[in-house]
């Protein structure tokens, strides 16, 4: 008997079970989502990280939008703000410094403090045109005392970040080879690319009619800079943001003559095969390799 | 399965003529009524369907060079031509000095590019109430017939034979 009662008990609390959900099944749904959201705001807000990261984008959108409007503004408005603190916080680690910029305030505003800087090393830069970036920072360093070590340092911490190397045939502006950081790039769009450099340079030795002799070398645009290794018969071009390592364009070139010697005679007989350049796609590789993450350092 | 082969093409011909129309209605089946002269160059992409050439099966990616028009038969820009494997010849049939400068054209194309293809195109069909449409024509096919390469009338604006005129670029290309 007992156990039939209990049964009989178990059964009546399951179909009054039953004849909850039945009734109050939506309502129920519905203060499970509500608490849910609050649980999770509660843990936004009181979670630190938390309320980083899901601010994190809105800022960077807003930042980005507010650039986009008046970008030179925003530099201007940025620039002091960030070199007091970005003073400050050196003084203790510039790794520390590097690591906690990034994530938390955006790449938009890396950019304005790229900005800033490269506005300060433009101003250096103009006083001492003809000196190489290594032997001026060794020059500054020792002899101009009016600008911040500190600064100097950032300067060179600043990022570099390899985005895309093309190997185009010259005279025909078709792509060879072609890395990139960014997957999502569109293989198309580096067809169209690798022909208007070759459209550019042409461009610039009409006009200034240098042909044979003026080699264009770097092409900047906003943050970006496009760097062109010239050789016999291709070009080895490099996009990228930030300030190169000093060795990098003597690592460009240097690679950009390893390709040459291996794929000499395919390269001379070209006619836009590039399936007979399978091997050319790995080496250019190398080059992402040694400068992924790559920090300048400052000796 | 076909290799894919990548291909510089260039657009030549006077100013007007409809270089980039052809480019549009071709690559993207869009065409307008402004005119909008091309500054330099443009490229644009295009992936050609496949086809066979000595018994393989070879894809063209062609690299379409867009480049602003002469005039007079007058060349300039002729720096952007070099390393083209071919070039569609664009005539204006509402316009006969445009097919005589089409002809300089091709004399100095085919003397920095020796053994490109060639096609020549009389654009502009659809302008039938043109008085010049017909001798146009002819004048176009002597030139093309000298020259022993195509000739194919289209119009960017209808769209008539515009695919003709790339196909047959593509089986007009060198090996
Ligand atoms: N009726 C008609 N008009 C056309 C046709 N193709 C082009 N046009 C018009 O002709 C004008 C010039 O066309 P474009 O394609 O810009 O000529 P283009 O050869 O690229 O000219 P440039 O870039 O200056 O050398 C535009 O107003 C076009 O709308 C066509 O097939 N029929
Ligand atoms: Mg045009």
């Amino acid at each position: 008997m007992h156990k039939t009662s209990g049964h009989m008990s178990e059964d009546t609390s399951s179909a009054f079970e039953q004849l909850r959900t039945l009734l109050l099944s939506d309502d129920w749904r519905h203060f499970r989502e509500i608490r849910d959201t609050v649980e999770s705001l509660a843990k936004e807000v009181h979670d630190k990280d938390q309320l980083i990261e899901t601010l994190d984008p809105v800022i960077a959108d807003l930042l980005d939008r507010k650039i986009h409007e008046s970008r030179s503004e925003m530099a201007e408005a940025l620039a002091p703000v960030m070199s007091e603190a970005i003073k400050k916080q050196i003084e203790g680690a510039k790794e520390d410094m590097v690591d906690a910029l990034y994530p938390i305030v955006g790449s938009m505003v890396a950019k304005a403090i790229q900005e800033a800087m490269r506005k300060l090393m433009e101003e250096i830069n103009a006083r001492f045109k003809q000196a190489a970036h290594n032997r001026f920072m060794i020059f500054v360093k020792s002899k101009v005392f009016r600008v911040q070590p500190a600064e100097i340092v950032l300067a060179d911490g600043i990022l570099f970040i390899l985005e895309e190397i093309f190997l185009i045939e010259k005279k025909s502006g078709l792509l060879i080879g072609y890395e990139t950081r960014n997957e999502s790039h569109a293989e198309e769009d580096a067809y169209i690319l690798g022909g208007m450099l070759t459209a550019i340079r042409q461009f610039v030795s009409d006009a200034f009619s240098t042909a044979g002799k003026g080699e264009l070398l770097e092409i900047q645009h906003e943050d970006h800079t496009i760097r062109v290794d010239a050789a016999r018969y291709t070009y080895l071009a490099a996009v990228y943001q930030g300030v190169a390592p000093h060795d990098f364009n003597d690592q460009l070139s240097r690679l950009h003559h390893r390709i040459h010697n291996r794929f000499y005679k395919r390269l001379r007989d070209f006619q836009g095969e590039s399936s007979e350049f399978h091997g050319v796609n790995p080496i250019i590789n190398r080059l992402f390799q040694k400068y992924r993450n790559y920090v300048h350092d400052n000796q | 399965m076909s290799t894919t082969i990548n291909k510089k093409i260039c657009l030549l011909g006077e100013f007007g003529v409809g270089k980039t129309s052809l480019i549009q209605r071709f690559v993207f089946d869009r065409f307008s009524d402004d005119y909008l002269t091309t500054l330099g160059v443009k490229i644009t992409e295009k992936l050609m369907p496949p086809l066979k050439k000595n018994r393989h099966m070879i894809q063209f990616r062609f690299l379409i060079w867009d480049i602003a028009g002469s005039e007079d038969g007058l060349v300039k820009h002729e720096g952007y031509w070099t390393g083209a494997s071919g070039a569609l010849i664009v005539t204006d049939l509402s316009r006969p000095d445009t097919i005589t400068a089409a002809a300089h054209l091709i004399d100095h194309f085919l003397h920095l590019n020796a053994g490109a293809g060639i096609v020549i195109a009389g654009n502009k069909t659809d302008l039938i109430g043109n008085p010049l449409l017909h001798s146009s024509g002819e004048s176009l096919k002597k030139l093309a017939d000298n020259l022993s390469c195509p000739s194919i009338l289209t119009s960017a604006k209808t769209g008539q034979h515009v695919e003709d005129a790339f196909l047959s670029l593509a089986h007009c290309l060198p090996e």
